[in-house]
């Protein structure tokens, strides 16, 4: 039985180079193809330079999303594009301390501090 | 014409229409030469004729046709070697011949698919075979340390792995726990290689853990998929100094029984998992965990606290610390490990394994005590598919 994930993606019309995507729900093995189907197509536009995931819905995530995360940020990074999580609740960010994701995404409090973080690194 | 082909009934209608249309025109030419009697004998030569005549088109367009689909068909049943057929009418018996064809094609393709499933299966045995026999069959009695480890993969193969190792000057023993992202023969493979890369670096002579893991992780990384990463902690314990060291790339918690103060720790491990960075080494780090005789130890991979119950609960890191707590106490790792399964295979009732699940329970007895090691590698390749959930 898959879990139940939901995916919305966002832009802020004065800063183009920026992405949001909103997850809510969880987020296992068996969904995660439905979320690289609606944010692959993000990351390949070259234009985009950073990526804000917004977990604030996020209940659970498995260690292969975990993994798609490090490798989604691996493959940014070649191209000095970032990607920063936001608004993470406790239980999911056990999880990233678990495995360390947070010593290589950074996390923030809200989107006006990943905005502002942002913009120092990608300007 | 095709229209009076394509079917049987159309033509045994042509050939009933043939018969009695050349009665009739034998009739009306014998009328208008005003013959009006025939000898018996050359009436029934005619007769005779076309009978023949329309016997040899029904032989030619009906048995025929359907004798050579026929004797392919008793070929494919008594598994000779048959082989397609070109059809020859557009009848029904076209259309069988056609279907025949189809019918062997995907009986072909079905057959190719059981031989590979059987390859991939025998293969997958032989993998299976490999991964076990690179778990430790039997650990080393490290030295005032109760122990028992027990694995269950998911599938035929497993991503979760343990071993019990001795430095080459036999001062240090190391314990690990690891488990690779998902399971299978990619995860597999990754624990095969991870775990022949930190017995090099023991053999090597290299004693801290955080050194072991940040030289496994340095050629680790650039060899796997970027997906795919290893959490591991690692223990030292070196006997002589009666001290227990502890390295985690990203691994779950180490849970810690103090028997003198009846309490549980969860010590987080720390670090990151191997594999996710090219370069760990200013992230792990080696601790200390202070010890104490009648103290007692829980490593675990993510199978085991990520395991939901039929109302897709999850088993979590708070129940599994409450039923250490409660018997954390017992003497024996053996007695502590029972009670730990039963809490949980309770709890998760008739659970389908979808991750690997390792335990590795470790009481600490003191050095003089007299102690073993238990491992128990689960030989199951078949995935449970009912019943309460056990080791068995």
């Amino acid at each position: 039985m898959s879990s139940q994930l939901n995916i919305l993606t966002s832009a802020i019309p004065e800063l183009p180079w920026l992405s949001v995507v909103h997850l809510s729900g969880e987020v296992d093995e068996l969904n995660l193809p439905q979320m690289e189907t609606a944010v692959n197509p993000l990351i390949q536009d070259i234009n985009k330079k950073a990526f804000i995931f917004d977990l604030a819905g996020l209940k659970f995530l498995s260690s292969r999303v975990i993994g798609y995360f490090a490798s989604t940020h691996t493959t940014l990074s070649r191209t000095q594009r970032r990607i920063v999580f936001i608004n993470v609740s406790p239980t999911v960010n056990d999880i990233f301390l678990l495995v360390g994701l947070d010593q290589i995404i950074p996390c923030y409090a809200n989107l006006q501090q990943a905005v502002n973080n942002l913009r120092d690194m990608t300007l | 014409m095709k229209f009076l082909r394509d079917s049987l009934t159309k033509k045994a209608l042509l050939f009933f229409t043939l018969l009695m249309g050349a009665l009739v025109g034998t009739a009306i030419f014998l009328v208008r030469k005003n013959i009006t009697t025939l000898p018996v004998n050359l009436f029934l030569g005619i007769l005779a004729g076309l009978i023949f005549l329309i016997l040899l088109l029904f032989l030619y367009d009906v048995v025929w046709p359907m004798s050579r689909v026929a004797r392919q068909i008793r070929y494919l049943f008594s598994g000779k070697y048959y082989q397609r057929l070109e059809p020859v009418t557009i009848d029904e018996i076209g259309m069988f011949t056609h279907f025949f064809n189809e019918i062997t094609k995907d009986l072909e393709k079905i057959s190719y698919d059981v031989r590979e499933r059987r390859r991939m299966s025998s293969e997958l045995d032989i993998a299976s075979q490999i991964q076990r026999d690179v778990l430790p069959k039997e650990a080393p009695d490290i030295q005032g340390f109760d122990i028992v480890a027990k694995t269950r993969p998911a599938a035929e193969v497993g991503g979760d792995s343990f071993d019990f190792l001795l430095s080459p000057d036999k001062q240090q023993n190391y314990i690990y726990i690891g488990d690779v992202t998902g399971h299978g023969v990619p995860s597999g493979l990754i624990m095969v290689m991870a775990n022949t890369l930190i017995h090099s670096m023991i053999s090597m002579g290299m004693t801290n853990s955080r050194d072991i893991l940040v030289s496994t992780n340095t050629l680790l990384t650039p060899r796997i998929s970027s997906r795919l990463f290893m959490t591991l902690v690692m223990l030292r314990w070196n006997p002589v100094q009666e001290k227990l060291y502890y390295t985690g790339a990203g691994h779950e918690h180490i849970l810690v029984y103090r028997a003198a103060t009846d309490k549980v720790e969860a010590l987080r491990s720390g670090g990151i998992a191997l594999g996710m960075i090219p370069d760990n080494s200013k992230i792990l780090e080696e601790k200390e965990i202070p010890l104490a005789v009648g103290d007692s130890i829980v490593l675990y991979t993510d199978g085991l606290t990520e395991a939901k119950n039929s109302s897709g609960e999850m088993y979590g890191l708070e129940r599994l610390t409450k039923s250490f707590l409660k018997y954390g106490y017992l003497p024996s790792s053996e007695g502590i490990f029972d009670r730990l399964t039963k809490d949980f295979a309770g709890f998760v009732g008739e659970y389908v394994q979808t991750d690997d699940i390792t335990v590795i329970v470790m009481k600490y007895a003191g050095k003089s005590a007299v102690t073993k090691t238990k491992l128990m590698i689960s030989e199951e390749t078949q995935i449970q598919k009912t019943g309460v959930w056990s080791w068995d």
